[in-house]
């Protein structure tokens, strides 16, 4: 991988939240490379720290948060060169007239509230067209119904004169991905973009997303906690817990190769359609709060194969191949052989036949 | 479309606004027959006398015919006469004198208390946890705690009595100076209420996801605070003003007794205390009609701002 | 958590210092009353608005101060409160007083310029019984005894049977019942004075709705007003016959019903006159301004003696007993009232020989005395099982929930086992109640209406509808009778009678009297003559002068 094919460098981020509790530590040193072209997807369980991660790069920041270390590298394509710019160092105005929406865009969650309930559904559109863009109202209008083609919308003229709360969930969100891509940005950021919507509307709205990856060779983060999303979706994923990746990889690597206990415990966690009658295993406990100084792995507590050093020291990350790297104990040369659970191997290698028949 | 579909909402408003006044006549003629004592000057008379007076202005007949003749009177614009308070004055001419006066000091305090209100509210949100926004909380405060007669005392103490700036008591010659002091003490419980309200709603909506999303698409700060903050943060606030403005208007005894203000609201709460039955349905009557208005007024605004009302409407 | 403790703190401070920092303002007492008075116009403070400027339906204080000014009857009182003629010049009895015959004067003239006649007269009295009209003064025409004004007012005959006439222009001739020996305190009141028929008749509804359909015969006429309005200019009437005699040229009555705006209003130089009330009386007090004139009523516990056990003579004597006015005046109300010892108030009715107050002649036994107190009260317990009582209020009367605490800590602390029970409402309802004789104790008022101890003791008669207590005693009211029919002409022996029924009154405990009012106000010092009188009208402007 050369310095060229990375868009986006997340390093050593780390943040805190004042709380009346003290300091929530909810970042604690994360490292992040998207590739230019590719997807890579971040998973974890509620409350990991996946939002605030990309939250950052847009710099949507909380009044109590703070940025203790850290920087987000955002390799500014112009004209064939590549400018690498510090988005943490970046001024608001600057971030916002040359990052925001032109350069890196952004859905969120809940397409039910994203949208501004007293505007015009194409009034939004343009907006998000004239920020970046110096056109004519009838260029930009063109624009919109283009855009809103795209995203595989029919009845053009009336979705444009609608108000928000006249389109369904789904219809909306399209909406949100139409004012996303308006400007042709670089880098899409979904955060948990289908969580929202009901199934079957959820896969054609992953569907759109990849299609729309592919046509304009957009590189994306994808947040969720649907490792099936994942599977669909991503060329690389980010394990998170506590507020640090623990393990990444290609999505090879992570379905069939897992090497962190947390992985093991999401992968089986996950609904599989195979083995849907057997009980769905889940990780015991609840992930905890970070507050204050910490010490050793923080997934110890709730793993059933920790060893002592865990409660001692952080794990750095090993490596297990070039693209592999997963920050646990378990593979330190010194540690005890233990093996992938069997019920996890037996998925695994059923999932690998199911591939490679299908 | 549209026009037709506003006519017969108006229409229909109107319909609805007419009878829930009826109603309330109907309750207030109702309430105030059970009210004791007479509404004259009675303590001198025998009973024959007040049997006599009762009789000439109609006072013996049952309830519902009164209410009839009083209904069958008002359609011709007569409010009948006032009987204690300035006894046989019509009740048109009291609240021709009293209501413009009333209604410029409210007018002038809501639209001064809610301008001021609102910058004062919408900046404090800007600038959250600012020393600005501790001072403008401090001021909702001390607005809000406040009762207006102190306000009064101390500005007139102040402007007219110690520095003669402005009159200290309302006089016709001197008509716009002299209200300046009785709006400044009136407006300051909406500008407090609503400066604490406009914090509030703009930093709720300053949370909300669409606002993120349009700060998300690049657009400026200005823009985002014009377009989509204050339209969005506007609508709560209309409501909670309208009735608000309405109440002002209706003329504040407390004000009104502190600056001498031959006003409506020192006559209303004057005709409760004396039984004066046609002045206080009278006024009762105008207030209702101003507050049903401005509610309806305030709607007609609401669809033009908050589309998802504007377009019910016409579903229906 | 501990941060919005912090936060709520500071903002607390902020509030508090803000507070201070303006009452410490407004406290801060500085008095720039430049002295902006001049000899031609004197301006006074009214607390009430003006309800009506007809003579016949003007109640208010306001009211009757102005149509006392601008109209003038057949008499007027001088400064020294003694009644004499006014648009009278002459007035001759006959019939054993029964019939008097008053000449107008000649030079008494309208503000039109219309001569003032006695049809005048005739209109106006006629006016004032008329049923129609519900003049809540027609019973000071009955007071008069003029005949037929009784059954004129129940509606049992036309107005035109009244028994006043004119003869030719200038003579009025007053048929009455049976001589009154008060008749010209009577008729100085602003009820009796004359109205202009064709004026009234042009004018239509409108009449006394503003100062263009007003006319005058008194000193003063009225500039510029409207029904409403928050302040009344009146004007030397350049057509009142005794013009030269009166001295200010411009009288201002401003209504100013918040009584701290008054006093600031006084010390600003905005008025020349402000009544005070409540605690602004002992604050003003060391002021060289400072003034203070008996009031017109007392304040009085009524006694429903329809209820058994208020019938209890000793009861009531007991509750006498154990009340001490000095302190309820010195230490609760402290607003210059002064301890009432009798039915009648002070300050308006004299003796007709010696000039004596009356209130200073009767006998005035209920000074606070505790051991008296139980004394009656033991034997009261045996006469009845009354062991509680509800004593009611008005809530929108002056200082009446510190008065009624007073009362009754004072009883239940004198007289064991006595409870009494407060109740406070509207004053309109206290009297509804008072009327219908539904309730127990009351406290309440009374001002006299002319200047006679009939005015108040009539009210303790058998039948009379202001007899709230429903009291009744023989001999009462064969004194009260007499003193107003056998004994008419004779003063002394009826002013003796009179002192007899109210001891009577007061042996009995029909009422107990707890303080008289008094009237305290700022007043220029430079302003002269200026004497509210207790009954009739409260105020006359043509004596003033300024210097
Ligand atoms: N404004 C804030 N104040 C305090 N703590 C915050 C704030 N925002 C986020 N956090 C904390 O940061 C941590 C990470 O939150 P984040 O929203 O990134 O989780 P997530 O991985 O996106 O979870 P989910 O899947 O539920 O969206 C959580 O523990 C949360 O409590
Ligand atoms: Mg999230």
């Amino acid at each position: 991988m050369t310095h060229e094919d990375i868009i986006l460098s997340i390093n050593n981020l780390a943040i805190s939240f004042k709380s009346f509790s003290g300091r929530v530590r909810a970042l604690r040193g994360v490292t992040i490379d998207v590739v230019r072209g590719k997807t890579i997807a971040i998973v974890g369980e509620s409350g990991s720290g996946k939002s605030v991660t990309v939250k950052t790069i847009m710099r949507i920041l909380s009044k109590n948060e703070k940025i203790e270390s850290g920087s987000i590298v955002f390799n500014n394509k112009r004209d064939n060169e590549i400018v690498p710019i510090d988005l943490l160092k970046l001024s608001n105005k600057h971030m916002q007239r040359e990052i925001k929406g032109k350069k890196i865009a952004m859905i969120f969650q809940d397409p039910m509230t994203s949208l501004d309930p007293t505007m015009k559904i194409g009034k939004q559109i343009l907006e998000a067209i004239f920020a970046h863009k110096k056109i004519k109202l009838k260029a930009a209008v063109e624009q919109v119904h283009q855009l809103l083609e795209t995203v595989g919308i029919k009845n053009i003229k009336a979705v444009m004169n609608a108000y928000p709360y006249q389109l369904s969930g789904g219809m909306r969100q399209r909406i949100v991905i139409a004012i996303a891509i308006s400007c042709e940005p670089d880098l899409l950021i979904c955060d948990e973009p289908t969580t929202a919507l009901d199934v079957t509307i959820q896969s054609k709205i992953l569907d759109l997303i990849k299609k729309i990856q592919k046509a304009r060779n957009l590189s994306v983060i994808f947040i969720t906690h649907d490792l099936g999303v994942v599977s669909r979706i991503a060329d690389q994923v980010y394990v998170m817990y506590a507020g640090k990746i623990v393990e990444y990889g290609t999505c090879n690597d992570i379905f069939y190769d897992p090497r962190h206990p947390y992985t093991w415990g999401l992968l089986e966690s996950t609904p599989d359609m195979a083995y849907l009658q057997e009980r769905l295993a889940s990780i015991p406990g609840t992930p905890k709060r970070m507050i204050g100084d910490v010490k050793g792995d923080q997934f110890a507590e709730r793993n059933r194969y920790a060893l002592n050093i865990d409660f001692r020291m952080e794990p750095p990350f090993f490596k297990v191949n070039d693209h592999h790297f997963a920050a646990t104990w378990l593979l330190h040369p010194k540690a005890p052989q233990i093996r992938i659970p069997e019920s996890l191997r037996k998925r695994i290698d059923l999932m690998k036949e199911e591939n490679r028949n299908g | 479309m549209e026009v037709i579909h506003m006519i017969r909402y108006i229409g229909k408003r109107t319909i609805l606004s007419l009878i829930t006044l009826f109603i309330i006549l109907f309750i207030l003629f109702l309430m105030l027959n059970f009210m004791p004592g007479s509404p004259f000057n009675d303590t001198k008379m025998s009973h024959e006398q007040l049997k006599i007076l009762y009789h000439e202005y109609g006072l013996d007949r049952p309830l519902a015919e009164r209410f009839l003749i009083y209904v069958k009177q008002m359609l011709t614009g007569n409010l009948g006469v006032s009987y204690s308070l300035q006894t046989n004055a019509t009740v048109t001419n009291m609240i021709s004198h009293t209501l413009p006066i009333s209604v410029q000091i409210g007018l002038q305090a809501s639209v001064v208390g809610s301008l001021i209100g609102i910058v004062l509210g919408f900046v404090a949100a800007l600038r959250k946890n600012s020393f600005f926004d501790s001072m403008a909380t401090g001021i909702s405060i001390l607005g809000v705690s406040v009762p207006s007669f102190v306000l009064a005392l101390c500005f007139s103490y102040i402007f007219s009595y110690k520095y003669n700036l402005f009159p200290l008591l309302y006089s016709s010659s001197e008509a716009f100076r002299s209200t300046i002091l009785p709006t400044l003490s009136l407006c300051f419980f909406t500008l407090a209420s609503i400066a604490r309200y406009s914090r509030s709603e703009m930093i709720e909506v300053m949370e909300k996801d669409y606002i993120r999303l349009a700060d998300a698409k690049g657009i400026t700060r200005f823009q985002l605070v014009c377009r989509h903050i204050i339209r969005n943060a506007m609508i709560p606030i209309i409501t909670v003003l309208a009735p608000l403005t309405v109440d002002l208007m209706a003329g504040s005894l407390v004000i009104e007794k502190a600056f001498s203000i031959p006003g409506m609201g020192s006559l209303y709460i004057n005709a409760i205390q004396a039984n004066d039955y046609n002045v206080v349905i009278g006024i009762s009557f105008i207030y209702s009609l101003m507050f049903i208005g401005t509610m309806f007024f305030v709607d007609l605004l609401y669809g033009l701002i908050d589309p998802r009302i504007r377009i019910a409407k016409r579903g229906k | 958590m501990l941060s919005k403790v912090k936060k709520t703190m500071e903002l607390l401070l902020f509030s508090v210092i803000g507070v201070s920092i303006i009452l410490s303002l407004v406290a801060c007492s500085s008095s720039n009353g430049e002295d902006k008075i001049n000899s031609e116009t004197l301006k006074l403070q009214q607390p009430t608005s003006i309800d009506s400027l007809d003579p016949a339906l003007s109640y208010d204080t306001s009211s009757t101060i102005v149509v006392g000014n601008v109209n003038e009857g057949l008499y007027t009182v001088s400064p020294n409160n003694k009644p004499q003629l006014a648009m009278a010049e002459k007035v001759t009895k006959k019939d054993n007083g029964k019939t008097l015959i008053y000449t107008i004067r000649k030079d008494a003239k309208w503000s039109n310029g219309a001569p003032v006649t006695a049809s005048d007269f005739v209109f106006a009295w006629r006016r004032v019984v008329d049923p129609k009209l519900a003049s809540g003064f027609s019973f000071e025409l009955s007071e008069a005894q003029i005949k037929n004004a009784d059954a004129i007012i129940a509606g049992k005959k036309d107005p035109k049977t009244l028994g006043v006439y004119a003869e030719g222009e200038k003579t009025l001739v007053l048929k009455l019942n049976r001589p009154v020996p008060f008749m010209s305190s009577l008729l100085s009141f602003a009820s009796f004075a004359p109205i202009n028929e064709k004026f009234y008749k042009a004018q239509g509804k409108k009449f006394s709705m503003t100062s263009k359909n007003l006319i005058y015969n008194g000193p003063y006429v009225i500039k510029n007003w409207k029904n409403g309005d928050n302040s009344i200019t009146l004007a030397k009437n350049q057509n009142y016959y005794n013009k030269k005699n009166v001295k200010v040229k411009k009288i201002e009555l401003k209504l100013i019903s918040d009584t701290q705006r008054a006093v600031m209003a006084y010390k600003n130089g905005d008025v020349d006159y402000a009544a005070l009330t409540g605690n602004l009386v002992n604050q003003n007090k060391s002021s060289k301004d400072f003034r203070t004139d008996i009031g017109a009523f007392n304040w009085y516990l009524m006694f429903n003696s329809k209820i058994k056990g208020l019938d209890n003579k000793d009861l009531r004597k007991a509750i006498a007993y154990s009340i001490d006015s000095k302190e309820l005046t010195q230490k609760i109300l402290k607003d210059g009232s002064v301890p009432a010892e009798s039915v009648v108030p002070k300050g308006f009715a004299y003796s007709p020989t010696d000039h004596k107050d009356f209130a200073d002649q009767t006998n005035n036994p209920y000074s606070y005395n505790p051991n008296l107190a139980k004394k009656y009260w033991n034997k009261a317990k045996k006469e009845t099982n009354l062991r509680s009582f509800t004593l009611i209020y008005g809530k929108d009367e002056d200082n009446m929930g510190n008065v009624a605490a007073y009362i009754k800590s004072q009883i239940e602390k004198t007289l064991p086992d006595l409870n009494v029970n407060l109740q406070t409402m509207l004053k309109k309802t206290r009297l509804a109640k008072m009327q219908n004789f539904t309730y127990q104790v009351a406290l309440t008022r009374w001002a006299p209406d002319y200047a006679d101890p009939t005015a108040i003791l009539s009210m303790y008669t058998t039948n009379m509808v202001s007899n709230y207590g429903a009291w009744s005693d023989k001999t009462f009211d064969s004194l009260y009778n007499q003193a107003n029919t056998i004994f008419v002409n004779k003063s002394e022996v009826r002013w003796n009678a009179l002192i007899k029924a109210e001891n009577i009154l007061m042996d009995s405990a029909t009422s107990v009297p707890l303080y008289q009012t008094a009237n305290a106000y700022l007043l220029n010092s430079k302003v002269h003559n200026f004497i509210n009188h207790s009954c009739g009208v409260p105020l006359f402007f043509k004596y003033v002068y300024i210097k």
